[in-house]
């Protein structure tokens, strides 16, 4: 059940059965519904879903969006990513950065998406190595 | 008081004041104490109770933990990782941090669903240098004040006027309404900061602070502290660089009403430092 404004009250009139379920359960229960939701949190492994080439995502689960890639340089002595975030598409705002400067230094880079927002991730130098890619769709 | 499924009413009964007490003022009474919840981070420093390998259990909040590791240099490298998931002991990796440098230090923070098991295993000989943990929504919030009016208490056989429901019904529920709807705003904000500087978070929200840096012209890095009170000396995220072109970002929560601050060694280049409030 969704929200109903609820209703100013008058004297003297007969409250029905309608107007108490519709006023005050029903809009009970949906505030009930919603504070539960926040104490939630979706995650997923997302490695098989995402890439590191640009590909833009976009964050439609109506949450925040916490995500963290696990990468490293795995070719050259210097290798990266860029991450970008914001409300265009395709974004252009910088929000997190790694660059590896010897083989194998696993780092997790962690980055935020509001909802609704656009995401992607670029290499830097050259496209390093990764392999976990997790989103936590909060609240 | 707890939580009572809203009874349905029906036509013709006889409304007692019991009926209006557990359904309307309880259960007006619990959804006001939830909703202030909502921008509550219980931080607590764990590092001198936490281990490699022992397996941890989340309670039933959201948990954040930032694990801060390092690398002395004894070894040709270094490893930690990091699992969550509700087997045990977990055998889900969410993420790794690995050191090929001596003296570099960095910060893993990692989200642990309710209920879940979590814990870092290591290869060689990483140390631990700070490990801490936010659980969200995990205690009893500052009450909000707004259009909230304290529920009354019915009486038997009392006359309910309009404005007793106006005042007890409607406008609290209003209240709860715009409160939830306000835990929807965020505020992504790139701020101009010093180091050596305390800065206290007074948004009424939790913060999410993100800082990307690279490695200046010799070892260099950030600290960040975090403390409820205004000379913060709690560590909770830390990076280390030791090479030339090195970057990384690291992630830490400021409770609601925390003071903060950053500390450098030797000058970073800074490419972002962003924090957002939410709920």
């Amino acid at each position: 059940m969704g929200w109903t404004a609820p209703r100013t009250w008058v004297d003297e009139e007969f409250v029905d059965e309608t107007l108490m379920n519709t006023h005050i359960k029903d809009n009970q229960a949906y505030l009930k519904s919603s504070v539960e939701t926040h104490k939630t949190v979706t995650r997923t492994n997302a490695t098989a879903s995402r890439a590191i080439d640009g590909t833009v995502y976009q964050n439609t689960s109506g949450k925040y969006r916490y995500c963290t890639i696990t990468c490293y340089a795995d070719t050259a002595q210097v290798e990266g990513i860029n991450i970008y975030c914001d409300a265009d598409n395709p974004p252009t705002t910088l929000i997190a950065a790694y660059l590896g400067i010897a083989l194998y230094q696993n780092k997790v880079v962690p980055f935020f998406v509001p909802p609704g927002y656009y995401y992607k991730v670029d290499y830097n130098a050259a496209t390093p190595g990764w392999g976990l890619w997790f989103e936590y769709d909060l609240f | 008081m707890g939580w009572t499924i809203p009874k349905t009413w029906v036509d013709d009964e006889y409304i007692t004041d019991s009926m209006l007490n557990v359904h309307i003022r309880d259960n007006m009474n619990y959804l006001k104490t939830e909703v202030d919840k909502h921008s509550v981070a219980v931080q607590a420093d764990v590092t001198g109770s936490r281990a490699y390998t022992t397996v941890y259990t989340n309670g039933s909040f959201i948990r954040v933990a930032a694990i801060t590791t390092k690398y002395g240099g004894a070894d040709s490298y270094v490893d930690n990782q990091f699992f969550a998931d509700t087997n045990t002991p977990p055998s889900t990796q969410v993420g790794r941090c690995m050191f090929t440098g001596a003296n570099q230090e960095c910060t893993t923070t990692i989200i642990i669903p309710p209920e879940y098991n979590y814990r870092v295993t290591k290869y060689n000989s990483p140390t631990i240098s700070a490990w801490v943990e936010w659980d969200l929504m995990g205690a009893e919030g500052t009450p909000t004040a707004g259009t909230w009016t304290t529920p009354k208490l019915w009486k038997p056989r009392e006359m309910v006027t309009h404005t007793m429901m106006n005042t007890d019904v409607r406008d609290n529920l209003l209240c709860l309404k715009g409160l939830e709807d306000k835990h929807a705003d965020w505020e992504y904000v790139s701020p101009g900061t010093s180091y050596n500087t305390v800065y206290q978070n007074t948004s009424g929200k939790i913060r999410f602070c993100f800082i990307c840096a690279e490695y200046a012209t010799t070892t260099s890095g950030i600290a960040c502290y975090c403390a409820a009170n205004d000379n913060p000396t709690t560590l909770v995220a830390k990076m280390i660089m030791t090479g030339l072109f090195m970057r990384n970002t690291i992630m830490f929560i400021i409770p609601n009403g925390y003071y903060y601050k950053f500390v450098n060694t030797q000058t970073p280049t800074v490419y972002v430092f962003k924090y957002v409030d939410i709920l």
